[in-house]
């Protein structure tokens, strides 16, 4: 396997790592506090941000939304960004095809 | 609020005036010579009893009783006055979406607002604004008109005025730091602005 470098990105996603960049950029200073991961699933233009929480109140919402209106606002008109929200849940993470989790909090946190 | 002048084209309900009444500290008789004037001039909805026009309503009142500008001479805008163009509530972008303009709060929100103004305490490195002052100069241009409505993104408002300069910050797509005219109003109740891609089309 030969791993990206500066000069040649071989066969990384491009796409789907910029929009992991994108989604983590828009998340900055508003993670909502009863957020235990976060995950983005991108289906070319169609983004799906996974919020998981162990409870899900109206400020948890609002934050979500905020984050949803910030990466709109950085990936432009042409993506289309949607959110999912999984709560209550007990597990910070679960493997699923295609997500691609870009925030968890430490365990011993919630 | 603005300046005078801005006052002075504020659409002014009879239910404001008569919500004016209850708080204003100057008594009630300016006010009803004022709702006269209205009626008389026909710049008066008389069906309208929306809660952010009676706030509207009472700075005018206020202003009017703390300057003593005698009533007859004043130039109040209203829905079917002719002394001065109304700005239309409502605005339907090319998409078929209407925007109602009495439904964005017309100030903005300080805790919110603080994470796209660059001094900030909470400022998180997004797109900014150099001041709250500027945000909300922002709000009362979509207000008064003074702001191009572009269309929406998602549930947001999107705006272009010529008053003030905001930076777009996108490192993702390349635009570290780019200066715009191009806004989005993002919340009704307490809103934000939000300095946008200036090149953003619906």
């Amino acid at each position: 396997m030969k791993l990206p470098s500066q000069q040649d990105l071989a066969d990384a996603p491009l796409w789907e790592n910029y929009l992991v960049a994108q989604a983590v950029q828009a998340c900055l200073g508003l993670i909502p506090v009863h957020v235990m991961a976060i995950g983005m699933r991108a289906s070319g233009a169609q983004v799906e941000l996974v919020f998981r929480a162990a409870i899900w109140t109206a400020q948890d919402q609002e934050d979500a939304e905020d984050i949803v209106s910030e990466l709109e606002a950085l990936l432009g008109p042409e993506v289309s960004v949607h959110q999912k929200i999984e709560a209550p849940v007990s597990a910070r993470v679960l493997a699923s095809p295609g997500l691609r989790w870009i925030f968890a909090a430490r365990s011993d946190t919630r | 609020m603005g300046t005078a002048d801005g006052l002075y084209n504020v659409p002014v309900t009879i239910a404001a005036i008569a919500d004016a009444t209850e708080l204003a500290p100057g008594g009630v008789e300016p006010l009803l010579e004022l709702r006269g004037w209205l009626q008389q001039h026909g710049g008066a909805d008389t069906s309208s009893s929306d809660y952010q026009e009676s706030v509207l309503g009472g700075t005018v009142i206020a202003a009017l009783l703390s300057c003593r500008v005698p009533v007859g001479k004043l130039r109040l805008g209203g829905p079917n006055t002719s002394l001065a163009p109304a700005v239309p509530r409502f605005i339907t972008t090319a998409q078929g979406v209407t925007i109602d303009r009495a439904a964005i709060s017309r100030l903005v929100s300080l805790q919110k607002q603080g994470r796209h103004v660059l001094s900030a305490r909470e400022y998180n490195g997004g797109s900014y604004v150099k001041s709250v002052e500027d945000a909300q100069r922002v709000l009362d241009d979509f207000h008064s008109g003074a702001a191009q409505v572009l269309g929406m993104k998602g549930n947001d408002i999107v705006v272009r005025t010529p008053n003030v300069t905001g930076i777009n910050v996108n490192p993702g797509a390349g635009y570290p730091r780019q200066p715009t005219s191009v806004f989005f109003i993002k919340g009704t109740r307490s809103p934000s602005v939000v300095p946008y891609n200036p090149n953003w089309t619906p």
